[in-house]
């Protein structure tokens, strides 16, 4: 065993919920992912500052990406009183954080449905006064599911987009019925406000993905392009 | 404290009005991300301020590619920093133990085991980004909430011997230094004043608050208290080579007036006061 090498262990360990936990009750089959004496070793670590820092990190992790691939929506949260962070102090979402693999579809998935289910129920005051909201909200929802789960292989760095297993189409009301407005020459429709912009700089330099609008009337079709 | 050292803060893009409205109050800014591609006020501040690449590259443990060093040196010409930082930091584990899988794992600072193959690693890319970036390099430790049952150097030890080694620099975080000494149980000025002060150049003072999953306080975009200020203000008169002190608040949530009031306690405290 290394520094190195139990370091390695120690960030999986903290970065993986499942295994984690697997650790923490002795079940053995944990210790061939992580090496018998890191294995041993970690088996040593306080348990309660372990899970706190791995609630921590987690926390940490989503919720940079929460606040970056939502915030239009936490932009309106002073008039709709309803913010997506608030969802990771919930019990279902500690539990999600408790359970994740960070960087992971599945963990990404289980997160950003608490946050739609958050910011879509009883929401019919709120679609009265922003007519869009529910647009707003498959947006962003997108955003986070194409860009929260792992990047994932088969982009073409540098080259022309092309769809890979975390693309996702996205068919906005409110964006056709801007285009039978633009074709009918009438003003744009009450419903309608700039397009929301992408993702913005991720703060790590090694993960960018990328998201664009089509340019076709009728559907955005949100592309992710693994860029290395 | 000579005159000659900088007090600035990060650049926060949302308060970049602010920034520049502040006039000559603030000295220098450190930048945590690249600026962004349509930040409006980017010439301005790039024109106006000294420029500190901060944590571009995130993890010295592992060699950097061409790719890497080559965009880390753009980076420092666009800014034109006299000097460039890292966290002493391991977020992401060894590629080829990982289906040469080179993504960070955690997306927040976590620190490396003290161990003597990892202060060999790091002392080498240390050294060899410093050589590439043809400016010097300073490390910034990070506190360990987390203590393994294993024999390894105490965070002086290994930041000496990091420091001699690669012939790097210390950016000393003072919240940082206040927080290990927590978790390790021990005295912060005692650990403070074992620490390689002579090797500072830049230091970061904040201030500190509960963190409801740690339970127990960590670093928080806010104002520092008497104490982290009494600390800095010690090690400030250990550090010969100190060129900078940066109010330590990066965040969107940021006000401009906490922005404005760290910078200017800053200030009072080292004796720029207006």
């Amino acid at each position: 065993m290394t520094g190195r090498s139990l370091h390695d262990a120690l960030l999986t360990v903290l970065s993986d919920g499942p295994l984690r936990a697997r650790l923490l009750t002795g079940d053995t089959s944990a210790r061939g992912m992580l090496g018998r004496e890191e294995w041993v070793m970690l088996r040593r670590v306080s348990v309660e500052r372990l899970c706190r820092m791995a609630r921590f990190l987690a926390r940490h992790y989503y919720r940079e990406r929460i606040v970056r691939l939502f915030r239009h929506i936490r932009t309106l949260a002073p008039h709709t009183g309803r913010d997506p962070l608030a969802v990771l102090d919930t019990p279902a979402g500690l539990a999600s954080l408790d359970q994740s693999v960070l960087g992971t579809h599945a963990t990404a998935e289980r997160l950003v449905s608490l946050i739609e289910d958050s910011l879509i129920g009883n929401d019919a005051v709120i679609r009265l006064a922003i007519p869009y909201w529910r647009d707003l909200v498959r947006y962003h929802v997108t955003m986070f599911r194409v860009e929260a789960g792992a990047p994932l292989s088969g982009g073409n760095p540098g080259g022309t987009p092309r769809r890979t297993p975390s693309t996702r189409i996205l068919d906005l009301d409110c964006e056709r019925e801007l285009h039978l407005s633009r074709s009918r020459k009438r003003p744009r429709p009450a419903c309608w406000s700039r397009a929301p912009a992408t993702g913005g700089s991720p703060r790590s330099a090694a993960h960018k993905t990328s998201g664009c609008w089509s340019k076709r009337p009728t559907v955005s079709e949100l592309l992710t392009n693994w860029l290395g | 404290m000579a005159s000659s050292v900088s007090i600035g803060a990060f650049y926060n893009p949302h308060l970049a009005l602010e920034t520049l409205a502040a006039g000559d109050l603030i000295g220098h800014l450190a930048m945590a991300d690249p600026p962004g591609q349509h930040d409006p006020a980017w010439p301005e501040i790039r024109a106006r301020y000294t420029l500190l690449l901060h944590d571009y590259l995130g993890q010295l443990s592992e060699p950097f590619d061409e790719e890497e060093l080559g965009r880390a040196r753009s980076l420092l010409d666009q800014y034109r920093s006299p000097w460039a930082a890292e966290h002493l930091q391991r977020i992401r584990r060894t590629a080829s133990a990982v289906g040469n899988d080179a993504r960070p794992l955690l997306d927040y600072v976590f620190p490396p085991l003290y161990t003597e193959d990892l202060l060999a690693e790091y002392a080498r890319n240390a050294r060899l980004l410093r050589d590439r970036l043809g400016v010097p390099l300073a490390v910034e430790p990070i506190p360990t909430y987390l203590h393994l049952d294993l024999p390894q150097m105490s965070e002086p030890e290994f930041l000496h011997r990091l420091c001699e080694q690669s012939g790097c620099h210390l950016l000393l975080d003072i919240v940082h230094t206040w927080l290990s000494a927590r978790f390790a149980g021990l005295d912060p000025r005692s650990l403070l004043l074992q620490l390689p002060l002579e090797r500072v150049i830049e230091m970061h003072v904040s201030g500190h608050a509960p963190d409801p999953d740690l339970e127990e306080p960590w670093i928080a975009p806010i104002l520092p208290n008497r104490e982290i200020l009494d600390l800095a203000e010690l090690a400030a008169a250990r550090a010969p080579g100190l060129r900078a002190i940066t109010f330590d608040a990066f965040s969107p949530s940021l006000r401009p007036e906490t922005l404005l009031a760290g910078v200017r306690m800053l200030r009072e405290r080292f004796g720029q006061g207006a």
